[in-house]
């Protein structure tokens, strides 16, 4: 925020009735800042982790900087104060509404709902049925408005159902007593008054003492319009990757304190026979599987542009492995991956058969154990990986077909172009981008394989037989939940976000070399 | 007017979110939080309320511990809470210690024999000693192997004047036999062999080698591969894991590796379920001769559609030798209501809950009595239930944690260096020069 | 494979002969393009099938060898007040007949033939008698038995003992045969077990992990749409100091990979209590670069008059958003609807490391299944049956909302 002038010109009508209280409420909030950070600094009755404790600090000074620039411009009506102000009362709003709803158990309440709504779920139903109706309202362009209502009554008496079905009415009496327990009170008080601030500070009365722009409106607006993604990205995002960052300079095991170290964790890293046992894996998995991944996914998608009959009908079928979750069709492979009754090694019985009844020779079909031999484990995960993948790819490969100018193709014909020529000389040049896009896409998601080890292995440890099947997110996992060396598992955390992050930008370089990659 | 409705839907939902049970609030804000400085006699007991936790071996179980909890909060006048765990080996325990570390762990929990050391050097489990003396319970009530690790002093490994929970039951290894595939193949039945004191390691083989022979996808025998399983082979040979003092590793004495020789010339030219595979599924679909597993395994078998009973393991060159598998109830250290805690450990141990879940089929009392004896002979099929009560009588080695070292590492490198050595992947020579020095980290202290 | 006018020739004979030409290689060139299709949709749908089929079995058929699709029973019929089970057997004159299991474990041998030992049939030892002579097979001496096979006598010689079954007809009690009852033929009728799902359903509160999944998609894929509409709005349309290198360091953060936030996440969620609650799966999840970077690309479309009309009349920025940019921009929504639907109702290392307690009241669909599979006592049907409920409602959503889907993975890409 910039100073701007002192806007005095407007102050015809005197100070209006807020003023002061307000007033007193900026100098509170500073005292409370700094009060705040001197018990934090001292760590007096604050029980927190190592880095949360210090992030918390740096918060509070900058809160505290910020109290005392907006008692100083408020006293002088600069427009700088009325911003400020505003933030400063909008975030502590926020921050005591969420400790005040934390204590009150509203966030984990979902919990509770989850049970009530489980058996009332079927009174969901009266609202579809109004919303079937209210789509019967505008047949033939006239509005039949009785229809009309008897659809919005029909949804509105579902949604009553439904929530007193849930005990809505119990629930608000409860809500009401949480309220006033104890340790609620103070800071539901102060939550109202920074909303009360913020408002005040917010209205126009403010915005004319203020001598406000529609510039300086603007950027009040913009700011509160993002608050709730940068507020979501400070403490879900941003925070806890410097806290992870932190962490990885530590040895912590989560139950007792932890040890500033240094560089120690990712020293060891190298000298790490497991790490580097994982990243081998990772390498051959991502060698095996990126491309069998993306080749035929193009071809696919070459086929399936074609304008042939019941292209969108193969299009749906090889999306479906990648709508199924990921547990689910590990589970279904897993049983067809069974070395002794599945159908894997069924089939592969049969073809030999086959082939030796053709050919007369004497091959002997082998039993695989797909999952618990060390020397195969990892190809069983690269074949569910790919066949989970491929579709996904395909219709990526699709959408950049879609979008080639179909005038090279029409030039070319005149040329004589064969099919394959076409594809060759047209569709593989200009589908440069999408196919860096696919394998950059693909070779991040093989970086963090997890998922499929772990269920395929289970109840084994996921990183399979001979760890044949460790991953670096499958070494972190270990690490930091089973092994609780949470500060060596952040610093695997780290250097894999290194890795992913080189290859990101190796991929951002590529397409920007061929301009398509623009903001 | 509809998006207010939408709206209004949405706030109304959310306020019910943090109201529709009231009970909620309590259990999640009120986790264990401090510890109870003195034993709170003076608990209201009506207002006191624990959550517990087991790792049930299938659904049913999991509804016998939960009428089982139900009578006991009667019976104690608390409120209890049962959380069945799932039956993943390895990740029960973790999940127990992720937990314990973000303070959202049940009060009274149980674990496996084996972990109790581990537990207790992270100091997350209470020591239950001074409860335990004004309760009239009793150390002898219960089988001794068990005991003896329960009151181990962390810092010295000896016994010492600690309690740090009671066994919920005992099991072993038997081998259940499908009859007709015996029958089939025209082998010798090994209940019979067993009766008739023949039933050793070539007669063991014999049958293998009989009911393989009907070929096909026929096997004549399956263990799994975690370390139960090969180390009742060690056992059988005379061997261990380790030494006497549970200090140091004793895989490469001549006894162990006899008994994973013995087990790896079994998989190498038997006619086995491939080692990692697990044998469960195919015995259950009448392809496997014989199936080495616990108790626990006796529900999910009764509902084969062929004929079957249970031996004994064959006897090997040191004679008898077995498992006697435990697990223990586990007080929290977070626990707001200790005392409470340990009468709930005390009632969920005491005859007739343990006769209770016995009856199930997955479980062996773990209190010495004749009389839960004599009942579980009754729990049949299998008729051949004696050979469970053999295997815990006949020279079983007690399960039992690691108090200087860790046991999940131990037990981690040694199944990896086991199941390469009788997958073939390294030879025997190999692996007796290496297991100990493979393994030593996990003695590092 | 286009669809393009030929180039003119003055020869209408050589035209004709090219079209012929041309057509032929369309139609060989369909023919394996369809082929192709077809074999990829195969490899596609055969796992898909196979879990609706394994979904219906019994637990003994889901370990059956060799493996079946369909869920087959055997027959049973009943006799005298009790079931017994069916079986297809060749009798004593050669037909093939439908009888009983009359008598398990029949103690038998298997014979051999003299001239072929290589030819055996298991027979039971009360229609063989011992001739006393003895022959030699594979280098061991065997005995030589007189076997009754109806009227009919032969010498074979015994290998070992075995043990068959006794079958009968249900009409005649005088049509016997003998068979090894595993290898015997069984007579079988496909008979789906829909008893399953309400086992499931019954079985570890599974109703309650579909409920959750339902409560927390629908909440993150709601809290989703509100973050991103408000940022999107106020990145395209709102000009403040700053925004575009806000823009550019938020959309920036579409590159953290979330394994790198799984352990301060965690740590995050114990110091708030929020451990082992479904709150863990949605708050921290409702504020997305992506779904930001979707609406502002939509919104950037939006023609400007519309909104300097709104402003006209006074409208505020609030309402302007919600009456005139939200209804505009149904496609964007749906789409990121869809991925946030996708993400939401699939994640699982989050909720695996999230969702960690043993109180199954707290599982989500992923979650719940994992346990499932873990569980040996449970049989692959049940397993099965709840991979089908949890593949349901997304399967069914995306039929009925494809093209959402599709466009959602087109725009990812243009990305």
């Amino acid at each position: 925020m910039t100073t701007t002038s002192i806007g005095s010109s407007d102050r015809t009508t005197g100070l209006p009735g807020w003023y002061r209280p307000i007033l007193i409420w900026r100098v509170l909030v500073a005292l409370m800042m700094a009060a705040g950070l001197i018990g934090v600094l001292l760590r007096r009755g604050i029980v927190l982790d190592g880095p949360l404790r210090w992030s918390l600090a740096v918060t509070l000074l900058m809160f505290l900087g910020g109290s005392l620039v907006a008692v100083i411009d408020t006293v002088r009506q600069r427009h700088l104060g009325r911003v400020t102000a505003f933030f400063i009362d909008f975030l502590l709003a926020v921050v005591f509404s969420f400790i005040a709803f934390n204590r009150m158990g509203m966030f984990t309440g979902l919990d509770a709902v989850g049970e009530a709504f489980n058996g009332n779920v079927a009174w969901i139903g009266i609202v579809v049925l109004g919303w079937f109706i209210s789509g019967f309202t505008e047949r033939g362009g006239t509005v039949n408005e009785s229809l009309r209502n008897i659809a919005r009554y029909t949804m509105a008496a579902g949604v009553a159902v439904l929530l007193l079905a849930m005990g809505l009415l119990p629930g608000l009496i409860e809500f009401g007593r949480r309220l006033f327990v104890a340790d609620v009170i103070p800071i539901a008080i102060l939550a109202a008054a920074a909303v009360l601030a913020a408002r005040t500070m917010w209205s126009d009365s403010a915005a004319r003492m203020f001598s406000t722009t529609a510039a300086e409106g603007e950027t009040m607006d913009g700011l509160l319009f993002v608050a709730p993604n940068m507020l979501g990205f400070l403490a879900f995002m941003a925070g806890p990757l410097f806290v992870s960052l932190f962490i990885s300079f530590t040895e912590w095991d989560g139950l007792t304190d932890a040890r500033f170290i240094g560089f120690q964790n990712y020293i060891d890293l190298f000298s790490d026979d497991l790490f580097l046992r994982s990243l081998r894996n990772i390498v051959v998995f991502g060698a095996v599987a990126i491309p069998l991944a993306v080749l035929p996914a193009m071809l696919l998608a070459h086929l399936l542009n074609s304008k042939l009959p019941g292209m969108k009908f193969f299009r749906a079928v090889y999306f479906l492995p990648s709508i199924a979750g990921v547990v689910g069709v590990t589970l279904i492979w897993k049983q067809l991956f069974n070395s002794t009754v599945g159908f894997i090694n069924y089939g592969i019985l049969k073809v030999t058969d086959l082939f030796n009844s053709v050919f007369g020779s004497g091959f002997a079909a082998g039993e695989p154990q797909w999952i618990s031999d060390d020397s195969i484990a990892l190809i069983s995960v690269i074949i569910l990986f790919v066949w989970q993948q491929i579709g996904f790819n395909t219709v990526l490969f699709l959408a950049g077909m879609q979008g080639i100018n179909p005038t090279l193709y029409e030039a070319a014909d005149i040329d004589g172009a064969g099919p394959w020529k076409k594809f060759q000389k047209i569709t593989v040049p200009m589908l440069k981008p999408t196919t860096v896009f696919v394998v950059a896409t693909t070779t991040i998601l093989a970086l963090q394989l997890f998922n499929e080890p772990f269920i395929l292995q289970s109840p084994s440890p996921p990183s399979g037989p001979g760890n044949s099947t460790l991953t670096p997110v499958v070494y972190l996992y270990q690490n930091a939940f089973q092994e609780f060396q949470i500060g060596y598992a952040s610093a695997v955390a780290w250097a894999l976000f290194i890795l992913i992050f080189g290859v990101t930008l190796l991929y951002f370089r590529r397409s920007g070399d061929d301009g398509v990659l623009s903001s | 007017m509809k998006r207010k409705l939408v709206l209004l839907f949405a706030i109304l939902a959310l306020v019910a979110a943090a109201c529709g049970d009231s009970d909620d609030g309590d259990t999640t804000t009120a986790a264990p939080g401090t510890t109870a400085a003195a034993p709170a006699t003076t608990e209201a007991m009506a207002d006191v309320s624990l959550r517990w936790s087991t790792r049930p071996d299938n659904a049913e179980e999991a509804e016998v511990y939960r009428t089982i909890g139900e009578g006991l909060a009667e019976e104690l006048g608390i409120t209890l809470t049962y959380e069945p765990g799932d039956n993943e080996t390895a990740s029960y325990q973790q999940k127990l210690l992720t937990n314990l570390s973000a303070g959202t762990a049940p009060d009274v929990f149980w674990i496996p024999g084996t972990d109790i050391a581990d537990f207790a050097s992270r100091d997350v489990i209470l020591d239950l000693r001074e409860y335990a003396d004004g309760s009239g319970h009793s150390d002898a009530d219960f089988y001794p192997g068990p005991m003896a690790q329960l009151t181990t002093e962390v810092a010295t490994g000896q016994p010492g004047n600690v309690l740090w929970g009671l066994p919920r039951d005992v099991s072993t290894f038997a081998l259940y036999v499908n009859l007709d595939l015996v029958a089939e193949a025209g082998a010798p039945n090994p209940v019979e062999l067993e009766a008739a004191g023949n039933w050793d390691l070539a007669a063991f083989n014999e049958v293998v080698d009989a009911v393989g022979g009907l070929g096909g996808e026929i096997r004549g025998y399956g263990q799994s591969n975690w370390w139960g399983p090969f180390g009742a082979w060690i056992n059988a040979a005379g061997g261990g894991f380790f030494n006497a003092e549970r200090t140091a590793c004793a895989l490469d004495s001549a006894e162990s590796i006899a008994g994973i020789a013995a087990l790896t010339d079994l998989y190498t030219t038997g006619s086995v379920i491939p080692y990692g595979d697990d044998p469960e599924p195919p015995f259950r679909a009448g392809t496997v001769g014989m199936f080495q597993n616990g108790r626990w395994a006796t529900p999910g078998i009764r509902t084969v559609d062929f004929n079957w009973d249970v031996v004994g393991l064959p006897s090997g060159p040191a004679g008898p030798g077995n498992w006697l598998f435990w697990g223990a109830y586990v007080v929290n250290a977070d626990t707001a209501n200790p005392a409470a805690a340990w009468e709930l450990v005390a009632a969920l141990t005491q005859a007739d809950v343990q006769a209770q879940v016995s009856a199930s089929g997955a479980n062996i009392p773990s209190r010495v009595s004749q009389d839960a004896l004599d009942a579980f002979l009754g729990f049949t099929p299998p008729a051949n239930n004696q050979a469970f009560l053999d295997g815990l009588s006949q020279n079983p080695t007690t399960e039992g944690p690691l108090w200087s070292g860790s046991w999940p590492e131990f037990s981690n490198l040694m199944g990896t260096e086991v199941q390469a050595v009788v997958t073939g992947a390294t030879s025997i020579e190999d692996y007796t020069a290496n297991i100990c020095t493979a393994t030593a980290s996990a003695f590092g202290g | 494979m286009t669809t393009t006018a030929e180039p003119r020739t003055d020869s209408t004979r050589q035209a004709r002969s090219d079209r012929r030409k041309h057509l032929l290689r369309m139609t060989v060139g369909r023919g394996g393009a369809y082929f192709i299709l077809v074999a990829f949709a195969a490899a596609m749908l055969f796992p898909f099938v196979f879990m609706a089929a394994t979904a219906l079995k019994t637990p003994e058929d889901t370990f059956r060898y060799p493996p079946t699709v369909l869920p087959r029973t055997s027959s049973t019929a009943q006799l005298a007040g009790e079931d017994v089970e069916l079986y297809s057997l060749e009798t004593a004159d050669g037909s093939t007949e439908t009888l009983y299991l009359a008598e398990e474990g029949v103690a038998a041998g298997l014979f051999a033939r003299l001239d072929d030992p290589a030819v055996t049939i298991a027979w039971p030892l009360e229609r063989a008698f011992d001739t006393g002579s003895t022959t030699t097979v594979a280098g061991e001496e065997v005995p030589v038995f007189a076997v009754q096979f109806g009227d009919e006598t032969a010498e074979l010689a015994l290998l070992r003992s075995t043990a068959v079954g006794r079958f009968k007809s249900l009409d005649d009690p005088d049509v016997e045969a003998f068979a090894i009852v595993r290898t015997a033929t069984r007579a079988e009728t496909v008979d789906p077990q829909w008893s399953n799902f309400s086992e499931i359903i019954e079985l570890r509160d599974f109703d309650r992990s579909l409920t959750n999944t339902i409560l927390v998609t629908i909440l993150v894929v709601g809290g989703t749409l509100f973050t991103s509409i408000m940022g999107g709005y106020a990145f395209s349309r709102i000009r403040f100091k700053g925004r575009d290198q806000i823009f550019v360091a938020y959309i920036g953060s579409i590159m953290i990979p979330f394994v790198v936030l799984i352990i301060p996440l965690f740590r995050l969620m114990v110091s708030l209590g929020w451990v082992n609650t479904l709150g863990s799966l949605v708050w921290p999840f409702i504020f997305n670069a992506y779904g930001t970077f979707l609406m502002r690309q939509f919104f950037v479309s939006i023609p400007k008059e519309l909104e300097e009309a709104a402003f006209i009349d006074g409208a505020r920025r609030w309402k302007i958003l919600w009456r005139i940019f939200v209804p505009l921009s149904w496609p964007a929504i749906a789409t990121l609807a869809t991925f946030m639907f996708l993400y939401a109702w699939n994640s699982f290392i989050w909720p695996l490391v999230s969702i960690n307690g043993a109180n199954s009241e707290d599982f989500v669909l992923t979650i719940a299944l994992q346990t499932l599979g873990g569980q040996a006592g449970e049989g692959p049907n049940l397993i099965f049956a709840a991979i089908v409920l949890s593949v349901i409602i997304p399967f069914t959503v995306f039929v009925l909302a494809q093209r959402y889907f599709v466009e959602n993975v087109a725009t990812s890409g243009i990305k």
